[in-house]
């Protein structure tokens, strides 16, 4: 791992030159390249902006190398940091490539190495004297190193990071994580210049911005090698044939089969793992003899699982690997040559993304072939294709005050050297995401550190960390900081337990509620296997070879809602059918459903909102489409049952998709004279909608991740790990004591937030309101669900919201029968 | 606070909203699973837990067997918790529960009970085994599997009434009069507990506690 090449009396005769050495390899460097490397040299910090293909890692890196080969360093120089540490390994021989030639040619000595969570305890041992030169490592290891007591001593000749995939990092916490790890290395490290690799994004300067640190100058370096993107579409005869609700539709499995040749390497997208299993196994059933070249990937699978199928794919001995996004980012398969996506893509960068895995030919256009899952996807992947031409792509944004990971934060500074309140204070305001805190708040935090906050400071577990007589804050207890290191990091584990053979190896790992509903000899779909069930057993649940199976495991939590660009693209398509116009083959073939829709009902204009009246035996319908993704829906869905529900107690049945939302109350309850402005009002939506949150489970949800991330709870134990659903009881717990003896407590604010801005896409559902306040609304009043709303009704998943108490409700209950 | 009164092979039995139960003739009030020492109990294991729960136990099972004019008080297990759970602070808080409330208190042993072995003398708890007799009626921690002569208090499953109607649903505490196996199971006292959820089947009557209000008998027609 760690290539220690020492030449005694080594010393730069002629400086590296990045140039000389693409041209010794007989490349010639792209124009954006030559950019990065002079501003490197230039002392800027930015971001490269690749929208596909390769050639990003070195725009970043040989700046560095170059000024390093200049300058030698005897520690760590460069760190890269990936958020895959699966690739880590990739990625170091692709940094040592140019280093190999250093050593040889120059007779310089440079070290590459990495460090991750795969790192042998001799390595990490070594490097906890020394680092590599160069040094490869994920946000979380990084954030351990900088909890060790001699990191300053080991980083404080960095001069470069890079972080790769920072699209994709900074709209998780892992980005604010990587946040405070930066503003804490360029204090140790003043001169250290940060460079980040984004795929496309509308925000690049924001995300610029944020990797730089507040109020620092960002550059963006733009790599614009246009790539033509097509995206086609697998077409059933007719669409009746479609059911009319339900995602995980095999009605296309027929023709994807014809399609696919094992002679043509293929990656074959889909949205959640439930629908990977299930593709894999219809096309397994339909095609036994391709067992050997057809595989499946996703995050639930065990690592070394994962590790081969991407192997195989390299290697060429894999023709056929059904994926989730799993598969979105890491190294490139070159092999690859077609790309299918099941479903709607949700997204426009995703379906860029993924369409790039593609045909790695110079100068070859990319294409992705996407399958329509039911009817009203064929709406999304014209509406998709037209959005890539037009290249529409969306925001990320990052995360505003996170205060679980500050908590995090401050235990970690406490054990890697120690810190005064004042200069950590000034230290994370210099994060984008943290620029704005408050001092309260910030003493808030370093309380809750310090002894749990006000609810939990009789417990000596909570005692994190310790003053001394000046002040200076340092780890409380042994035992303290050995958890604390145990559960770095942001990413928190589902609530799953081990899945493995009896006897044998590790499949990878399920959701106990999953687990929990299945008796003996019950099979079930997984990891590309039927296996049937046996017991659980020591947090593993012990399965065997089955013949056949009807279940597929569900996870929570994984499907991605319509994104705004593709909702808007959406809003057009629709727009044209509503003026008869049916341009791409996928709307023609919908053309019979939507003039179905406008005989029932209507299409709305690009200005209005669709809003039907219906009444059927179960009760009173309210159906409104704004077309703005499942998440606003949500959000939007709770918000206004709860205004309505207000004026007089009453009870709703709730249901939402991409496309719109249905409320139901009792037969007879008139919607009608309730949609005035009102009623959008988007003045107290946040406060509507905690209280309507508040009302359902969503904040304890998310409180659970927050306590965990903050410290409160702890994932893994010395020894044993526990399970989610034992870290969630005991959140669960924990959110009940503060709601009643602390509701002012940080933490629960921030779930209340972080549910209105993740959760519900806060900005976005705003909008979304706006535009239902400012109208005009196209009202009508079909006599039975339209296309629209079908889905709705069938998809309605026991979700209501109430103002009633639980006498009145009770009562209600029994009253009716 | 409204109750609700049945009767019991000719006994009068009150259903009290504090989620216990008075039998008039012995002047009992019969509650189970108070798990004193739990929320301590759960620190100790490393998850944090609230502060005030004992407390609130206890504040409400004084006030209801003085509402109640109780003589003697049944505990049908699960008074504590686990051993671990009972620590300085808990022998404090029910000492002093002690000095307001001083009528005879007996424990029927629960499987939570068994693991403390010795209760503070000062508490003055009567241990009285795994079975009790009173007032015409059995205690036995849980419920037994077939009637018996007598009628049994059991309680052990933290029952909760659970039923939906359309867009309504109500989960919520609950008395189940099962007349099958001829046995009352008490709701948990602690309202620090998670429990079984009932829906009203045939031969068994569910009285919810809502809000402070016993309501009930929900029968098995009640269900949709």
């Amino acid at each position: 791992m760690h290539a220690a090449v020492e030449i005694a009396g080594a010393f730069a005769a002629r400086p590296f030159s990045a140039t000389a050495w693409f041209a010794s390899r007989g490349w010639t460097p792209h124009a954006f390249q030559l950019e990065a490397w002079r501003r490197f040299a230039a002392g800027e910090s930015g971001l490269v902006h690749v929208p596909t293909g390769s050639g990003k890692t070195y725009a970043a890196y040989l700046g560095a190398l170059e000024e390093l080969c200049a300058r030698p360093a005897a520690g760590a120089a460069i760190l890269y940091i990936t958020p895959l540490r699966a690739v880590a390994r990739d990625i170091e021989l692709a940094l040592r490539a140019p280093v190999e030639e250093i050593v040889q040619e120059l007779g310089l000595a440079v070290t590459v190495g990495s460090r991750t969570g795969d790192t042998a305890a001799k390595e990490r041992a070594k490097q906890r004297e020394q680092l590599p030169n160069v040094l490869v490592t994920t946000p979380e290891s990084l954030t351990l190193m900088l909890a060790g007591e001699r990191c300053e001593e080991l980083l404080r000749d960095v001069r470069a990071v890079i972080v790769d995939e920072w699209h994709e990092l900074l709209s998780s916490k892992r980005g604010v994580q990587i946040e405070l790890a930066l503003a804490r290395l360029r204090a140790i490290a003043p001169a250290m210049r940060t460079w980040g690799l984004s795929a496309t994004l509308a925000n690049i300067d924001e995300a610029a911005q944020i990797l730089v640190g507040a109020g620092r100058a960002a550059s963006v370096v733009h790599a614009s090698i246009p790539r033509e993107i097509a995206v086609k579409s697998l077409l059933p005869d007719s669409v009746e044939r479609f059911p009319w609700a339900g995602h995980l539709g095999l009605t296309m499995l027929k023709p994807l089969i014809a399609w696919l040749d094992p002679a043509v390497a293929t990656l074959v997208f889909t949205n959640t793992r439930s629908q990977a299993e299930r593709w894999h196994a219809a096309i397994l059933w339909e095609r036994p003899e391709l067992r050997d070249v057809l595989a499946i990937h996703h995050g639930s699978l065990e690592r070394e699982e994962r590790e081969r199928v991407e192997a195989g794919l390299k290697d060429g001995a894999l023709r056929i690997v059904v994926a989730t996004s799993s598969l979105d980012l890491g190294v490139d398969f070159s092999p690859v040559e077609r790309v299918v996506q099941i479903g709607s893509p949700k997204g426009v960068a995703r379906l860029v993304q993924r369409a790039g895995r593609s045909g790695h030919r110079p100068g070859a256009p990319c294409e992705v072939l996407c399958v329509p899952t039911h009817a009203l996807e064929l709406i999304e992947i014209a509406s998709a294709r037209d959005a890539v031409r037009n290249r529409e792509i969306e925001e990320r944004h990052g995360w505003r005050e996170p205060l679980d990971c500050l908590v995090q934060h401050m235990v970690t500074r406490a054990l890697g050297g120690g810190f005064t309140a004042d200069a950590l204070f000034d230290e994370v305001r210099t994060t984008a995401s943290f620029a704005a805190l408050a001092r309260a708040d910030f003493d808030w935090c370093l309380e809750l550190a310090l002894c749990g906050g006000r609810t939990l400071s009789s417990y000596p577990q909570y005692h994190r960390i310790a003053p001394d007589d000046a002040g200076r804050f340092a780890i409380a207890s042994r035992k303290a900081a050995q958890l604390h290191r145990l559960n770095i990091g942001t990413i928190s584990a589902d609530a799953s337990i081990s899945v493995a053979f009896v006897g044998g190896r590790r499949l990878g790992s399920i959701e106990e509620s999953f687990i929990a509903r299945l008796e003996e000899g019950d099979a079930f779909h997984f990891a590309g296997q039927i296996v049937e069930f046996v017991r659980v057993h020591e947090m593993t649940a012990w399965v065997r070879k089955a013949k056949r199976a009807s279940l597929v495991p569900r996870w929570g939590g994984s499907r991605f809602p319509l994104s705004t660009a593709l909702s808007a693209a959406v809003r057009r398509t629709l727009d044209e059918a509503r003026r008869g116009i049916f341009r791409e083959a996928e709307t023609q073939l919908a053309e019979p459903i939507l003039r179905e829709q406008m005989r029932l009902s209507a299409l709305p204009a690009p200005d209005e909102t669709l809003v039907e009246l219906c009444a059927t035996d179960e009760g009173s319908h309210i159906f409104i489409y704004p077309f703005e993704g499942r998440l606003v829906h949500e959000g939007l869905a709770v918000l206004l049952a709860l205004r309505i529900a207000r004026a007089k107690p009453a009870t709703f049945a709730i249901s939402m998709n991409d496309y719109g939302i249905e409320l139901m109350g009792e037969p007879g309850f008139d919607f009608a004279p309730l949609l005035a402005p009102a009623l959008f009002s988007r003045e107290a939506i946040a406060a509507d909608l905690l209280e309507a949150v508040n009302l359902g489970e969503l904040t304890r949800r998310q409180f659970r991740d927050i306590a965990r991330v903050a410290g409160l709870v702890f994932q893994k134990y010395p020894g044993a790990e526990r399970s989610g659903r034992q870290v969630q009881a005991g959140a669960g717990l924990i959110f009940d004591v503060l709601r009643e003896f602390d509701p002012a407590n940080l933490l629960l604010r921030q779930s209340e937030r972080e549910v209105v801005e993740r959760q519900f896409e806060g900005g976005r559902l705003a909008r979304t309101l706006a535009r239902l306040e400012q109208g005009p609304l196209l009202v009508t009043r079909p006599r039975r669900p339209t296309p629209l709303g079908v889905p709705l009704v069938a998809d309605r998943l026991g979700t209501t919201l109430s103002t009633e108490g639980v006498l009145a409700r009770l009562r209600a209950i029994l009253g009716s029968g | 606070m409204p109750s609700a009164t049945i009767s019991i092979d000719g006994n009068a039995v009150e259903l009290l909203p504090e989620r216990a139960l008075f039998i008039t003739s012995a002047r009992a009030l019969v509650v189970a699973d108070l798990h004193i020492g739990k929320s301590e109990s759960y620190r100790r294991f490393g998850v944090p837990a609230v502060d005030g729960i004992d407390e609130e136990t206890l504040t409400r099972l004084g006030r209801a067997a003085m509402r109640a004019g109780a003589k003697v008080i049944v505990i049908v297990g699960d008074f504590t918790h686990h051993a671990d759970g009972i620590g300085e602070a808990e022998m404090a808080r029910f000492a002093d529960f002690r000095t307001r409330v001083g009528m005879p208190i007996r424990l029927v042993e629960g499987n939570h009970d068994r693991g403390v072995r010795t209760l503070p003398p000062e508490w003055c708890i009567d241990r009285v085994g795994a079975r009790f007799a009173l007032g015409g009626f059995r205690f036995e921690h849980e419920p037994p599997e077939f009637a018996a002569a007598n009628w049994t208090i059991s309680g052990h499953l933290h029952p909760m009434l659970s039923i939906a109607r359309g867009a309504r649903s109500v989960e919520t505490p609950a008395f189940v009069v099962d007349h099958a196996r001829k046995t009352v199971v008490l709701p948990a006292f602690s309202k620090f507990t998670r429990g079984v959820r009932f829906e009203p089947r045939l031969n068994t009557e569910i009285f919810a506690i809502a809000e402070n209000t016993v309501v009930g008998p929900i029968v098995a027609e009640h269900a949709a």
